[in-house]
C-alpha cells in the first residue's frame, strides 16, 4: 500500500506541477524549474506503472495453467 | 447279568442296599417309555413330577426331574401322549422308584399339537417372539452359514435363486437332519458352530411337513438356539400355513426357502442401489463445489482486468498530463525566434536586471553566447 501511495502522491504532484502553467503569470525560472520537475516525476510514475502492467502480466502467465479459460 | 454283583446274604443298611439298586439300575441304561401323562406338577425349586400310564390305565410310572434338565419339558401338559428317554433311580429318603427323565416329546397329532400351543405361550410370555428384539437384516449380505438338509428341495432352491441374481453372496452350507430323532441335535449343533464363525446371516430352513414333520422345528431347543443367536437369523420352513416356533422366534421369518432367498438378495439389491445414489450425491456435491471454484477463479480473473485496466487509465492519465507539460515548456519560444537571457543559471524577465558590467548568457533556438553588458 505504501508504494501506490507513493505513486498516488506523485501523480497528484505532477498534477499541481501543471496547474501552475495555467495562470496568466509564468515566472520563467519557476516555470523552468517545475517543468523539469515534471518531466522527472512523469518518467519515474511511468517506470513504476509499467513495472506493474508487467508484474500482472508475470503472475497471470505463471498461474495460466491452473486457471481455467 | 446280575452275576457280577456278588449279593451274599449279608445284613445291608437302607442306604447301602439302595446303593446297589441304582447301581443296577445304571448298568441297565437308558430306556424309552411311551404313554399318557396322566398328572404333571412342578414342585417349588422346580422339580417335576409326571405320572405316565399306558392308555389301558393299568399301568403307571412315577416320572421326576429338576425341570431344567428334561428337555421338552416346557411344551408338556396332561393328556398329552409321550415318549420319555430316561434311566432308573431309587429316590433314598422315600424309597420310591422313579424314573428319571432326560427328555419328552410328545407323539400323535393331538399331542403334537398340544405341545406347540403349549410352547407357543410359555415362550411368548418369556418374550422369545417379542417385535422389538427383532433384528434388522445387515446392510450388506456377504457370508451366510445355511443349515439345511443335504440334497433337500429347500437347499436347491435357495441356492437357485441367489444363483439366477448372480448373487456374490459365500453360502457355507451346514447339512443337517431336518426331521426324525437326531435333527434337533444336528440343528442346534450347526447353530453353535455357526455363531463362532463370521456370518452376516444364519439361514435355517426346510420344506413343509406334518407336525410330526416339523417337530424340531417347533422344539424348545432351537427356538432357544435362535433366540440366543448373536447373528440374525432368517427361517423359511415350507409353506405359508406352516408357522413353526423357529418362524416365531427367527428375526425374519420367509414364508418358503425361496422367500428368504429373494429376502436376502433384495436387502443386497437396496444396499447397492442406496451405494449409488450415495455416488451420485457425492459427484453431484464435487460438481457445486467446482463450479464454486470456477466462480472464484473467474473473480480471479476480473480482479485482474480491473488492475489492468486501472494501470492503463493511470498510463494514459500520465501521457496526458506530459503531454500538457511539453506543450507548457518555457523553453519552447526559443523556436519562434525568441531568446532568453540568463544570468548565473537564473532567467532574466527585466531590464533593470541588465545593470553595467553583468555577464549573461543569451540562449535562442540553436545555442547559446556570453556576453558582457557595456552600459
Amino acid at each position: 500500500m505504501a508504494k501506490k501511495d507513493l505513486l498516488n502522491s506523485k501523480l497528484e504532484k505532477l498534477t499541481e506541477l501543471v496547474k501552475y502553467f495555467e495562470q496568466s503569470e509564468i515566472d520563467l525560472n519557476t516555470g523552468i524549474k517545475y517543468y523539469e520537475e515534471g518531466v522527472k516525476l512523469a518518467s519515474e510514475i511511468k517506470t513504476e506503472l509499467s513495472s506493474l502492467e508487467l508484474r500482472i502480466k508475470e503472475i497471470k502467465l505463471k498461474y495460466q495453467d491452473n486457471v481455467p479459460s | 447279568m446280575f452275576l457280577h454283583y456278588n449279593i451274599k446274604m449279608e445284613v445291608l443298611s437302607i442306604a447301602e442296599f439302595i446303593k446297589v439298586l441304582n447301581g443296577i439300575f445304571s448298568e441297565l441304561g437308558m430306556f424309552a417309555l411311551k404313554g399318557e401323562v396322566s398328572q404333571l406338577k412342578y414342585s417349588k425349586n422346580n422339580a417335576v413330577f409326571i405320572d405316565l400310564k399306558d392308555k389301558t390305565g393299568n399301568a403307571l410310572i412315577r416320572i421326576s426331574n429338576f425341570a431344567p434338565r428334561v428337555s421338552g419339558i416346557t411344551a408338556i401338559s396332561e393328556g398329552m401322549e409321550v415318549i420319555v428317554e430316561g434311566y432308573l433311580e431309587i429316590y433314598a429318603p422315600t424309597g420310591s422308584l422313579n424314573f428319571k427323565a432326560l427328555k419328552i416329546k410328545p407323539i400323535g397329532e393331538g399331542s403334537l399339537k398340544q405341545a406347540y400351543e403349549n410352547l407357543k405361550l410359555a415362550l411368548e410370555s418369556e418374550g422369545l417372539f417379542a417385535p422389538d428384539r427383532k433384528r434388522e437384516l445387515p446392510l450388506l449380505i456377504q457370508r451366510i452359514a445355511l443349515i439345511t438338509g443335504k440334497n433337500s428341495a429347500a437347499y436347491s432352491d435357495f441356492t437357485k435363486i441367489l444363483q439366477e441374481n448372480a448373487s456374490a453372496i459365500q453360502i457355507d452350507f451346514y447339512p443337517v437332519l431336518v426331521q426324525g430323532s437326531m435333527s434337533e441335535e444336528e440343528i442346534t449343533a450347526a447353530f453353535e458352530h455357526a455363531v463362532s464363525q463370521d456370518f452376516d446371516l444364519i439361514v435355517l430352513i426346510r420344506g413343509g411337513g406334518s407336525l410330526e414333520d416339523l417337530a424340531a422345528f417347533n422344539s424348545e431347543k432351537i427356538a432357544r438356539a435362535i433366540f440366543k443367536s448373536r447373528i440374525p437369523v432368517v427361517v423359511g420352513v415350507g409353506h405359508e400355513i406352516d408357522t413353526t416356533i423357529a418362524d416365531l422366534v427367527a428375526d425374519l421369518r420367509a414364508s418358503t426357502p425361496s422367500q428368504a432367498a429373494y429376502y436376502i438378495h433384495s436387502q443386497n439389491q437396496s444396499y447397492i442401489s442406496n451405494l449409488d445414489a450415495q455416488v451420485e450425491l457425492i459427484h453431484e456435491r464435487l460438481n457445486e463445489e467446482f463450479a464454486k471454484i470456477v466462480e472464484i477463479l473467474q473473480i480471479t480473473n476480473n480482479i485482474e482486468n480491473i488492475l489492468m485496466t486501472k494501470v492503463d487509465k493511470l498510463i494514459s492519465k500520465t501521457d496526458n498530463i506530459f503531454n500538457l507539460l511539453t506543450a507548457y515548456n518555457p523553453l519552447n519560444v526559443l523556436a519562434r525566434g525568441y531568446a532568453l537571457i540568463s544570468s548565473n543559471s537564473h532567467y532574466i524577465s527585466s531590464i533593470k536586471e541588465l545593470t553595467k558590467g553583468k555577464a549573461i548568457s543569451i540562449k535562442l533556438k540553436d545555442g547559446t553566447k556570453s556576453n558582457i553588458i557595456i552600459n
